[in-house]
């Protein structure tokens, strides 16, 4: 019998994956979500070491050749209207707008989860004074409140992330709430008080892993939007000064141009294009992966 | 009743549940359980038997304070355990677990069938280590393998989870186990499996027992004493055989599909059953509870709330149809 | 019915005024002293103290709050520093040219969202719901500043087939003129609305057609228009709700449309607004979307209701 025991408990049998292993395997399984996260991986890569990869100077530029079509000679995407090269210029403005649209989801989500977790695990009127105040924002379309945060607080792209973050705020914290309210009736959350567990214990043992999911893929459904959002700010003159390169105030700059180059819009746009697509491709894939409804 | 037999005594413990609108006010209030008393004996069995919303579970989560109580005290070992608080109350709530009616609901999804029993321990101050050693054993004390045990609850069938739930109250060697309707979400053969290894636990760790259930039979079979409840109040108390061979209170006498009265000074009730819904503990009934369903009420049960009265060696119950002349002539 | 309006509308009050007290905040979040951005460098003290006391910035905060609502409460948006008009006339024109906009990208985008959803649920393997999926997954990842450029650039300067830019040609201005101007920015501003609504009609269509109900009505031969009929009156409720949402959202999103158009709208107003720091248009325009959007809100809930009558005991 002991002998018995001992060969069953040999390391490895029976032994399940965890609920994010099995996430992964599909995600990587995923036969649009995967390739999407890949070329993500890219375009991230890429605007990071710009300073390694192309070797024009995003600011300086040769008048004279102002203007060049795509593809011409040492100039893979040709050039902008002042002749700086525009492949160098749209990697080193991924910098920024990447970031305006990341930044402002991780830190919405941390203060948004937090505060969705205080309003769903205690309720009363923690939960009350939380949640009514967020509704408020909740009344403004996205886009016009991000608009009116970072037009008052001024040019810059600090004031866009800020910005952003206070829109992506309320709604990470209504989806976290809700999730929170569901696992709270739980029964294991009783075992645990019953067991003597302190608030914060049950937090992030029972409450936390069981959240998070819920939030994770919520999140990721708001990278894109961030980025669309900070770059269309930018877009407005509300973000860097003209020499910085910068997505959307590319797309201004050439905006002038549009009716000598119709198609000139399309170059820097279209990485701006992708990046939000495969973001949502991704977004996507890990909601199928990990089962949760968006 | 010996006294130094009593392990757990709870005496007129109440809950009300109220809801208020935004001004605090009161808009509805909840009667969910309403001056009941018990004790437990050691190394018994106490049942507690009703329709569902009758109060049971409440009663369960006001004795370990899961829910506060309005009023009433739980003595166990010399402490009132609604009075206490911080680490006393830490020390001692250990003693009292609790195994939870839904087995899809009572186990964290997020953790292993290992880290879930183990969680108890954890939270009292054992190394992770030694938490898991010790699931372990109880793991393979309620019948899960342990090759089974780094598996999630959500490949379980409710019946494995329950023996999780189960062996997740033992891991702190508690000396109470509450089971509040633990069998009931169980097809019926593997209800049978469950109480056998409530059973065999119970004489292995020489536990006392609160058994909750809606059904009869798996508090007769469980129980060495019975405590029927109704709309949050104790009707009649008795020992099983006494409570199956003599239902005094009408409620006990339906549910128990009436096992004709060997008193032939009272009316027989014969064939009655159960008619009409439970009213709602929203607005109970005045005096008696049970008084808009039962066939003999009088007009005394609209107007005072009957009580419990001894009719028997420990058999109490709570109806104006046993009066002090019931009593005195028994005591004949 | 009209109990349940009122109780929503009662509601409301609450939200309104927090959504003014934002509002009005965002001024006061204005870094320094707004009236040293307004004024140049070289103006008096005396200019400085003027502009104080006209805009009542040496008030206090509360009490520059509901001097402030007891205006707007009356429609009093004040004047705009630099234009030096009453934003009134200003909001009135441009409120009515942003509502043309997204009416007619709620049009398109709603048309189009339902016609390829349903086909999308009816048919899941077609290739047109294959295409339908891409393209709303594209719409919902475009940026639709970006989008309103190379709509403008192929088909309005490239192409020459409509007007680029404006709401009306030189000497123009009659019904068609304006409606050949509208194209362009309607389909702009509705791509990200048409491929949000796509996804939602296509998985509740999808979700319904596989009910019992729909297969009962299947079993006993009934006719497919009436299983449609049938679909759509229990799909209509969620995609009444989130379409709601969506024309507050093309409202809102439509400050980069409109700007990218010349459309001379509440955004393009905002726009201008943002570009010589005139904060009460910034104000005033953001809050009448705002209110645009609850007063929404509030009309989806009605209508909600009026279709679904379980909604009322809510």
């Amino acid at each position: 019998m002991e002998a018995n025991l001992d060969a069953m408990a040999s390391p490895g049998a029976f032994k399940e994956d965890s609920p994010y292993r099995k996430a992964l395997r599909a995600f990587v399984k995923n036969k649009v979500a995967f390739p999407s996260f890949v070329f993500l991986v890219g375009i991230v890569l890429a605007t990071t070491f710009a300073g390694v990869l192309t070797p024009y100077d995003p600011y300086q530029g040769n008048i004279a050749n102002r203007l060049q079509p795509v593809g011409a000679s040492g100039h893979l995407l040709g050039t902008d209207e002042q002749g700086r090269d525009m492949l160098t210029r749209i990697l080193y403005g991924g910098r920024l707008t990447l970031l305006a649209g990341f930044v402002p989801v991780v830190v919405s989500s941390l203060i948004g989860g937090t505060l969705g977790l205080a309003a769903g695990y205690f309720g009363g009127w923690l939960n009350t004074v939380i949640m009514r105040t967020l509704d408020i924002f909740y009344a403004f379309p996205a886009v016009i409140l991000s608009l009116g945060i970072s037009a008052a607080l001024g040019q810059g792209m600090t004031n866009i992330i800020i910005a952003i973050t206070i829109v992506f705020i309320p709604p990470v914290a209504r989806v976290t709430e809700t999730a929170v309210k569901r696992i709270r009736g739980r029964e294991f959350i009783e075992a645990a008080r019953s067991s003597g567990a302190g608030h914060l214990s049950i937090i992030r043992y029972q409450v936390v892993p069981n959240v998070f999911p819920q939030v994770f893929v919520f999140a990721t459904t708001k990278i894109s939007l961030g980025i669309v959002i900070a770059a269309g700010l930018s877009f407005l003159g509300l973000g860097v000064n003209p020499p910085t390169p910068e997505w959307g105030i590319m797309l201004n700059n050439i905006k002038q141009m549009i009716f000598v180059k119709p198609v000139l819009t399309i170059v820097p746009g279209i990485f701006l294009f992708l990046t939000s697509l495969t973001i949502n491709l991704c977004s996507d894939g890990v909601s199928d992966a990990m089962q949760i409804k968006a | 009743m010996d006294d130094s037999n009593t392990i757990l005594e709870v005496s007129h413990i109440s809950k009300t549940f109220r809801s208020k609108n935004i001004f605090g006010r009161t808009t509805s209030e909840v009667s969910a359980v309403n001056d009941v008393s018990f004790r437990l004996q050691k190394q018994r069995t106490f049942g507690i038997v009703g329709e569902s919303g009758c109060g049971k579970s409440t009663l369960a989560r006001l004795v370990l304070r899961l829910i506060e109580a309005d009023g009433g005290r739980v003595m166990y070992q010399g402490h009132n355990l609604l009075a206490l608080g911080g680490e006393e109350l830490r020390k001692l709530r250990r003693d009292i677990q609790m195994v939870f009616q839904d087995p899809f609901s009572s186990l964290n999804p997020s953790m292993t069938l290992l880290d879930n029993v183990a969680f108890p321990l954890w939270v009292n101050g054992t190394s992770k280590q030694d938490g898991r050693i010790a699931a372990h054993r109880y793991l393979e004390a309620v019948g899960i393998p342990r090759s089974s045990a780094e598996r999630y609850p959500q490949s379980l069938s409710g019946g494995q989870r329950q023996r999780v739930a189960i062996a997740r109250a033992l891991v702190l060697e508690p000396k109470i186990v509450i089971a509040d309707e633990a069998v009931s979400a169980l097809d019926k053969s593997i209800q049978a499996q469950a109480l056998n290894l409530f059973h065999e636990l119970q004489q292995d760790f020489r536990l006392s027992m609160i058994f909750i259930s809606h059904d009869l039979h798996v508090v007769e079979l469980m129980s060495d004493t019975v405590m029927v409840m109704y709309l949050g109040m104790v009707v009649e108390v008795a020992s099983v055989e006494d409570v199956y061979a003599q239902p005094y209170h009408p409620y006990t006498q339906a549910l128990f599909k009436s096992t004709p009265s060997m008193d032939v000074t009272h009316k027989k009730l014969d064939g009655f059953k159960l008619s009409g819904e439970l009213p709602s503990p929203l607005n109970p009934p005045s005096g008696c509870r049970f008084r808009t369903r039962c066939p003999m009420a009088m007009e005394t049960c609209a107007e005072h709330m009957p009580e419990l009265i001894e009719v028997g060696d420990g058999h109490t119950v709570a109806c104006h149809l046993y009066g002090e002349a019931d009593v005195a002539r028994r005591a004949i | 019915m009209l109990n349940f309006l009122l109780r929503r509308i009662v509601y409301m009050i609450p939200t309104l005024l927090g959504v003014s007290f934002v509002v009005f905040m965002l001024i006061q979040i204005v870094p320094g002293n707004p009236v040293d951005a307004l004024l140049p460098p070289e103006a008096s003290q005396e200019a400085k103290e003027n502009m104080i006391r006209d805009l009542g910035l040496d008030r206090p905060l509360l009490l520059q709050y509901m001097n402030w609502l007891g205006k707007v409460v009356q429609g009093d948006f004040g004047q705009s520093i630099i234009k030096k008009y009453s934003i009134n006339e200003l909001m009135g024109e441009a409120l009515a040219n942003s509502m043309l906009l997204a009416l007619a990208s709620s049009l398109f985008s709603f048309f189009f969202a339902v016609l390829l959803g349903v086909y999308a649920a009816y048919r899941p393997n077609s290739w047109v719901a294959s295409l339908g999926n891409m393209l709303a997954i594209c719409g919902i990842s475009v940026p639709n500043f970006w989008g309103g450029l190379i709509l403008m650039g192929v088909f309005g300067i490239m192409l020459g087939w409509l007007p680029p830019m404006g709401m009306t040609s030189m000497g123009g201005g009659g019904f068609l003129d304006v409606l050949a101007h509208l194209v362009l920015p309607a389909v702009a501003a509705g791509m990200v609305t048409l491929g949000t609504m796509t996804r939602m009609v296509r998985s509740n269509v999808y979700e319904l057609l596989n009910q019992e109900f729909v297969l009962t009505l299947r079993a006993k031969g009934a006719r497919p228009i009436t299983i449609l009929l049938h679909v759509m009156k229990n799909a209509t409720p969620p995609i009444l709700t989130v379409a709601g949402l969506q024309f507050g959202n093309l409202l809102g999103g439509s400050v980069l449309v409109e700007t990218v158009f010349s459309w001379p709208g509440l955004g393009h107003l905002i726009y201008q607004g943002i570009t010589q720091r005139d904060y009460p248009i910034i104000q005033a325009g953001i809050l009448v979307i705002s209110i645009f959007f609850v007063v929404l809100n509030i009309i989806v809930d009605a209508l909600h209701a009026l279709i679904d009558p379980k909604v009322q005991r809510v």
